[in-house]
């Protein structure tokens, strides 16, 4: 059987079957959210930019906000025969890309997103398997349905397992 | 307001852009000892996907540096150069130096940076009037998906189209692998254009 690469956009989400892959390419600030059924064999990924969606007029596309896009992405789990009990998550991301010496904590988007995404997981009793987050560079996540496993690629290192 | 910038206000930011990156290009024509030219700016107003296509592939290394611009029209200045391009550029620079480190090159990109931006937005102020500062120039190697999303959420772009403009220099009559973008925080425009009377 063909294994189909899912790409998941920039405030987007999909899920993945077995043999299928997903794939998030060049995360900086924003964190990509990737929760697995090891027993129903049953993947998902998210990719958020923002925090909170509270403040916001315009929320034409929720799926950007982490307070959103994660209990939209454990219900599209559930329709596809996940279970919300055997859900867990591997968060990568976060990343300030550009250190400036003057950085001030409140404008670091990238550790807020990391987290409001941890808060919002922790508020859904999923728990976090493997994180990584923070640091200065991007990141690519590839979430394989059918082992579970997830990479992590960043410029100039070897891809590792998350 | 910002997608329903109507043609004459379309054409008066890629004029402001015009004159910014032309100072831009004389300074790194003086740097360089190069003509340089420019690619008309773009006032680009597209969904994001677009935007980063038009460059190149999410995970391309791209060298980049970034300019916070505060004042009446904050935004951030972004100039993105190819790796063959950066290497170009500062090895012309770097002329008769041997054993260059990379903290070496990477000092020489910021300040390329630094120059090229503090040009851009001293034309800028020059022809609105407005008051603008820059940051110091801070600097990335990185992939562009990275790069590109950070830097427009970093100027509180969060819908779903972003706006920035955006000019490619030329050397030798080809385009060589740079952007340079100015993206308005929400806002500046509306300032920059108030204040040229439209």
């Amino acid at each position: 059987m063909e294994v189909k690469e899912i790409k998941v956009g920039i405030g987007d989400l999909n899920i993945a079957s077995p043999p299928d892959k997903l794939i998030t390419l060049g995360l900086g600030s924003c964190v990509g959210i990737a929760l697995l059924d090891n027993i129903n064999k049953i993947a998902g990924l998210a990719h958020i930019m923002l925090p909170d969606s509270n403040g916001f007029t315009n929320q034409n596309n929720p799926m950007k906000f982490a307070d959103k896009a994660i209990p939209m992405l454990v219900e599209k789990l559930k329709q596809s025969g996940a279970d919300s009990k055997y859900l867990k998550a591997k968060i990568a991301g976060g990343a300030s890309m550009f250190s400036f010496p003057d950085k001030n904590p409140v404008m670091d988007i990238g550790a807020r997103n990391g987290a409001a995404v941890k808060k919002v997981l922790q508020e859904m009793r999923i728990p976090i398997l493997a994180e990584d987050l923070g640091g200065n560079s991007g990141r690519t996540m590839i979430v394989e349905s059918d082992t579970m496993k997830v990479y992590i690629r960043t410029v100039g290192r070897e891809i590792k397992e998350l | 307001m910002e997608n329903s910038l109507n043609e004459i206000q379309i054409d008066a930011l890629r004029e402001v852009g015009n004159i910014g990156a032309g100072n831009a290009a004389t300074a790194l024509s003086q740097m360089l000892n190069k003509k340089i030219d420019m690619t008309v700016p773009k006032v680009n107003i597209l969904p994001f996907e677009n935007m980063l296509e038009a460059m190149g592939l999410e995970e391309d290394m791209v060298i980049a540096v970034m300019l916070k611009v505060f004042g009446d029209a904050p935004g951030n200045i972004l100039f993105v150069m190819n790796d063959e391009t950066a290497k170009s550029i500062t090895d012309m620079l770097l002329t008769g130096y041997e054993d260059v480190s990379e903290e070496i090159y990477y000092s020489v990109y910021q300040e390329i940076g630094n120059i090229l931006g503090n040009s851009y937005i001293n034309a800028i102020c020059k022809l609105t009037g407005l008051s603008l500062l820059t940051s110091v120039p801070a600097i990335a190697a990185d992939m562009l998906g990275a790069i590109l999303s950070s830097t427009f959420i970093d100027a509180e772009q969060y819908s779903d189209y972003v706006l920035a403009i955006d000019t490619n220099f030329i050397q030798d009559g080809k385009e060589k692998g740079t952007n340079f973008f100015f993206i308005p925080k929400p806002g500046s425009l509306k300032t920059i254009l108030n204040n040229l009377g439209l």
